[in-house]
């Protein structure tokens, strides 16, 4: 690893988010249906993703904090959704041990 | 009674107005704290994992400059396996491609010129982003105080890190913060049944998807929520 190694990754990170936010045009017609559409199912994947990790089924208090977040979001709140994911997650750690 | 004249001529009660205020900045922090706390602690992980791989100055400035976790445990797991720069390089930026959607879904919302947007660009992340779209406050305002606390959090947790701090045990807690979050944010960005229909769909999707691809990732899971918002009807005119 060297210091310009570390500079180009930087370069390239940095602008991966500059250049979108700088350039893209505002959406419109049906690419603006879309992006409006995206956001629950983008969020819904990116929380899926560390529950499959790298394909083992997840542990217990993962899934129990998943299954009282999903029960906290019925309420739209998201303090509620955190404290019932917490508080799956503390449960499936006590059971398990 | 004190009473307060807004800008749209109604007369306000000045308890109405510093409430409003007041439950604005509660909820600011009720969003700021599990954010901030679970990258502090990743940020401490990283800090004492990486040190000993890149050594103490290269961990504390690749926080500083690159900002991004998964990023960063990328090219300091392909650093201690022995790959080549052209392979970590590959790795960054096929992770770095995830800030495409996201500043697609977070544009729309914002207000202001270019140089807003570009400084507004140095703290995109999943959750600036994901916070931005759910709250009611505005988005610009969100992803400022948002990546901030964020930005500041990780540094110092990769300082500490590289000090000697141990939060190891933490994080399992950390990383099931985001799970907890994401759910909660896909759940507020939800407007309608057909988009719990696809958010639903989504994650049912990716979960198979990873479990036999592994490799693909975020990028993987972005491609699906893509392709789950794009069955959205088109609105007729």
């Amino acid at each position: 690893m060297t210091w310009t190694l570390l500079l180009v990754l930087t370069v390239v990170t940095v602008a991966s988010r500059v250049l979108p936010m700088a350039l893209l045009p505002t959406p419109r017609g049906r690419a603006a249906e879309i992006l409006e559409a995206l956001p629950a199912p983008l969020f819904a994947s990116l929380a899926a993703l560390p529950l499959v990790g790298d394909g083992d089924a997840p542990a217990l208090p993962v899934l129990l904090a998943a299954i009282g977040a999903l029960l906290g979001a019925t309420r739209r709140s998201l303090a509620l959704t955190l404290a019932c994911g917490i508080a799956g997650f503390v449960v499936g750690e006590v059971l398990v041990g | 009674m004190l009473l307060r004249i807004s800008l749209t001529g109604r007369v306000r009660p000045r308890a109405t107005v510093t409430g409003v205020q007041a439950s604005s900045r509660w909820s600011t922090v009720i969003d700021v704290l599990p954010v901030a706390a679970a990258i502090g602690v990743f940020g401490v992980i990283y800090g004492a994992t990486a040190s000993t791989v890149i050594g103490h100055q290269m961990t504390v400035a690749s926080s500083l400059l690159i900002f991004s976790g998964a990023a960063q445990f990328t090219m300091v797991g392909l650093v201690d396996a022995g790959a080549g720069a052209v392979a970590i390089l590959l790795a960054v930026s096929v992770l770095a491609l995830r800030h495409l959607p996201l500043a697609a879904v977070v544009l729309p919302r914002l207000d202001g010129g270019r140089p807003r947007r570009v400084l507004l660009a140095l703290v995109l992340l999943d959750e600036t982003a994901g916070l931005a779209v759910a709250s009611t406050r505005p988005a610009a305002q969100t992803m400022a105080v948002v990546g901030a606390a964020a930005y500041l959090c990780w540094v110092g947790g990769t300082v500490a890190g590289v000090l000697g701090a141990d939060l190891l045990a933490a994080a399992p807690l950390a990383s099931v913060v985001f799970v907890i979050l994401f759910i909660g944010l896909s759940a507020l960005t939800c407007r309608s049944v057909g988009d719990v229909g696809r958010a639903a769909a989504a994650a049912a999707l990716t979960w198979p998807l990873l479990a036999l691809l592994p490799s693909v990732g975020a990028l993987g899971a972005i491609v699906v929520a893509v392709g789950c918002a794009a069955t959205v009807a088109g609105r007729r005119s």
